[in-house]
């Protein structure tokens, strides 16, 4: 009789049959998969540290004090993508960059989700005068070119990977206070809002019960789809020396450390600069695949397409 | 003289927009007697909506403006001149509202138990912890102190019994996407008595409905006004659907009121022209009639108001006086009161 399905929440719901859409079509069916995996990995190698590696990625594999033409080693069985000059295994430690580059990326993404979320919802919901400042203030730094000042506060506070967290999130909040602004509006103007206000609840009771909730899904889709940008600047940080300082291995920290062997042995550099590359494309194509699965447009074409489709097979 | 919960005086409201002032209410003076249900009847723009919202204060300043002499009074305070923190503390615990679409009334994400719920904790802390506040930001997450939880699930089933929902514990841990409108509506009018207010104000609340659940819903706020006691101030378009349940009737037309009076007078002896036409307008069931008759024209548009009468370029009995000279709304007859100049000589 009773269906618990009907107890999932709306937002839930919109979130599964979105990626449902997502996985029909098949770029961004790769981007959820490169996605998942990188979130899967860096979830078991934060837990189990270097324990699961095939090598510890700090120390040396061989006896110290050996040329380096004994300790590098060229891709091989028992060291896929090789060695570093230092005789240290470049798998592990490709594998132990992942948790760090994950934890950059969330921290800086749900802090700036948090912080634009507050701003947006008081400055769409509040109006007047609270919301001219507040995004006065947020054009003010979408004005600035991002990188541009993510590198400037880095480079005050002085290199490291804390800093170069805190740098991301003020280069990152003002887009989520714009997106939460603009979503803010609309839900101000729905029936409920207005039936609450009728009610005599409190402007922060409304904001908290009646508007965070309602604008909360479209907010949680972008910053899945922008995941991939935090990694990308979290490495070219790491790359210009503001992230995360030696032996700590950073993916873009270690493309700059290996780059003047890049004619000698090309596997170190490119062995990061491709797990880069493979992250933040899967992210940007599971991006575009829910940007599409989120439009409704375009969200019945696949359904129609890939409906086509399997009649056809 | 009966007891009056709410009492408009001269209720003037102008909106200051590009085109010009837009006068959506121009001198309005009405009494709600307590115990009663007052339906205010008018065309779209004739200012009903706009009266519901000043009450409640939430008609935004600026672009509103009310006029000077302009007072609303309940329970011995001007609504008008009271702050922001005081409006909050009516409304909700002294007035509450039923609004026109009960489809998208409801927040969509909270189930309908929570959202009752909240209602009658806002009623708790005002009413019986005698705390002048709203819920606060971590209340609304964890529970207001003092408050006991089985109390409020109890009152929020006996409140959803009262709406006549059938299976009320089932009601509770539904979201409102899975109700139909009838049962929206009845979620909605179980929130708006579960403060216990005094006055309750409903504007258009079956408009959105078929005529079946319409009918339902009316009676069930006539019944449930009986047994709550409340004093109700209902908006509507339609004149049969005030007649249902009003015990008075205000006619509005292009932001004034035109004729007030008992339900059975309006129907048996209208006096303003305006009022005829509306009557005349609608469908009987004892007459059999070709065609129905209409009002010619449409109503002015607020920010162009015809001198004199409002109603003068679409009455058919006008004359030369209604052109220049505002009628005022005065008693006639044994009951009742209406503004038109065809019963009330010159002024002297």
């Amino acid at each position: 009789m009773f269906d618990k399905r009907e107890l999932i929440p709306p937002f839930v719901k919109q979130w599964y049959s979105t990626m449902k859409l997502v996985q029909r079509q098949r770029l961004s069916y790769f981007g959820a998969v490169v996605a998942l995996v990188f979130v899967a990995l860096s979830v078991v190698e934060g837990v189990f540290g270097s324990a699961i590696l095939p090598y510890n990625p700090i120390t040396s594999r061989g006896v110290p004090n050996l040329p380096p033409s004994i300790l590098q080693w060229p891709p091989k069985f028992s060291h896929i993508f090789g060695t570093d000059p230092l005789g240290r295994d470049l798998f592990s430690q490709v594998i132990a960059a992942l948790p760090l580059d994950a934890e950059v990326a969330f921290v800086v993404i749900i802090s700036a989700v948090l912080i634009g979320m507050s701003l947006g919802t008081m400055a769409g919901y509040r109006g007047g005068k609270l919301d001219q400042l507040i995004m006065r203030v947020t054009d003010v730094f979408i004005a600035f070119p991002g990188i541009i000042l993510a590198l400037a506060i880095a480079a005050t506070l002085g290199p490291s990977l804390l800093h170069s967290m805190e740098a991301l999130i003020v280069v990152w909040w003002p887009k989520y206070t714009r997106l939460a602004r603009g979503e803010a509006l609309t839900v101000k103007n729905r029936p409920y809002v207005e039936a609450a206000e009728a009610a005599g609840r409190s402007s922060s009771g409304i904001m908290l019960r009646h508007i965070m909730p309602n604008i909360i899904s479209p907010i949680i889709i972008y910053a899945t789809l922008d995941i991939g940008n935090v990694i990308l600047n979290t490495s070219v940080l790491a790359y210009l020396g503001l992230g995360a300082q030696y032996p700590t291995p950073e993916l873009g920290r270690m493309v700059f450390d290996f780059q003047s062997q890049l004619f000698l042995q090309p596997w170190l550099v490119l062995v990061p600069g491709i797990a880069i590359l493979l992250i933040v494309l899967g992210f940007n194509l599971l991006g575009d695949g829910l940007r599409d699965a989120l439009d409704p447009r375009s969200s019945r074409i696949i359904a129609a397409q890939s409906s086509a489709g399997q009649e056809g097979a | 003289m009966t007891e009056t919960v709410l009492t408009f005086k001269e209720v003037a409201l102008t909106f200051e927009t590009e085109e010009g002032p837009v006068k959506a209410l121009s001198g309005v003076s009405l009494d709600i007697p307590k115990g009663r249900i007052l339906g205010v009847v008018g065309e779209s723009g004739s200012g009903k909506s706009v009266l519901a919202l000043s009450t409640l204060g939430l008609v935004p300043r600026p672009p509103g403006r009310y006029g000077e002499r302009s007072s609303i009074i309940f329970e011995g305070k001007d609504l008008l001149r009271s702050s922001e923190k005081e409006l909050e503390l009516v409304r909700g615990t002294g007035i509450s509202m039923i609004f026109q679409e009960p489809m998208s009334s409801l927040n969509p994400v909270f189930k309908v138990g929570e959202q009752i719920a909240e209602a009658v904790e806002l009623r708790i802390l005002r009413k019986e912890l005698k705390q002048a506040r709203s819920i606060s930001l971590l209340e609304s997450l964890r529970g207001v102190k003092g408050i006991d939880e089985s109390r409020v699930k109890e009152e929020v089933l006996e409140i959803l019994r009262d709406v006549r929902i059938s299976d009320p514990e089932d009601a509770l841990d539904r979201y409102p996407h899975e109700f139909s409108g009838g049962m929206k509506q009845r979620v909605m009018i179980a929130m708006a008595l579960a403060a216990k207010p005094s006055l309750l104000i409903a504007d258009e609340p079956t408009t959105a409905l078929d005529v079946t659940t319409q009918a339902q819903i009316l009676s069930l706020v006539k019944d449930l006004v009986r047994e709550f006691e409340v004093s109700v101030l209902f908006i509507s378009h339609d004149l049969s659907v005030v007649s249902e349940v009003a015990d008075d009737i205000a006619v509005m037309y292009a932001g004034r009121i035109v004729e007030v009076n008992d339900v059975r007078s309006i129907f048996r002896s209208a006096k303003h022209p305006y009022t005829k036409g509306l009557l005349n307008a609608e469908p009987r069931l004892s007459e059999t009639r070709k065609s129905l008759e209409s009002l010619a024209g449409s109503v002015p548009s607020l920010l162009r108001v015809p001198g004199g009468c409002a109603f003068h370029p679409r009455c058919p009995l006008v004359f030369p006086r209604c052109e220049k000279e505002v009628p005022e709304l005065l008693p006639v007859g044994s009951s009742g009161e209406v503004a038109c100049h065809l019963y009330h000589g010159e002024k002297e």
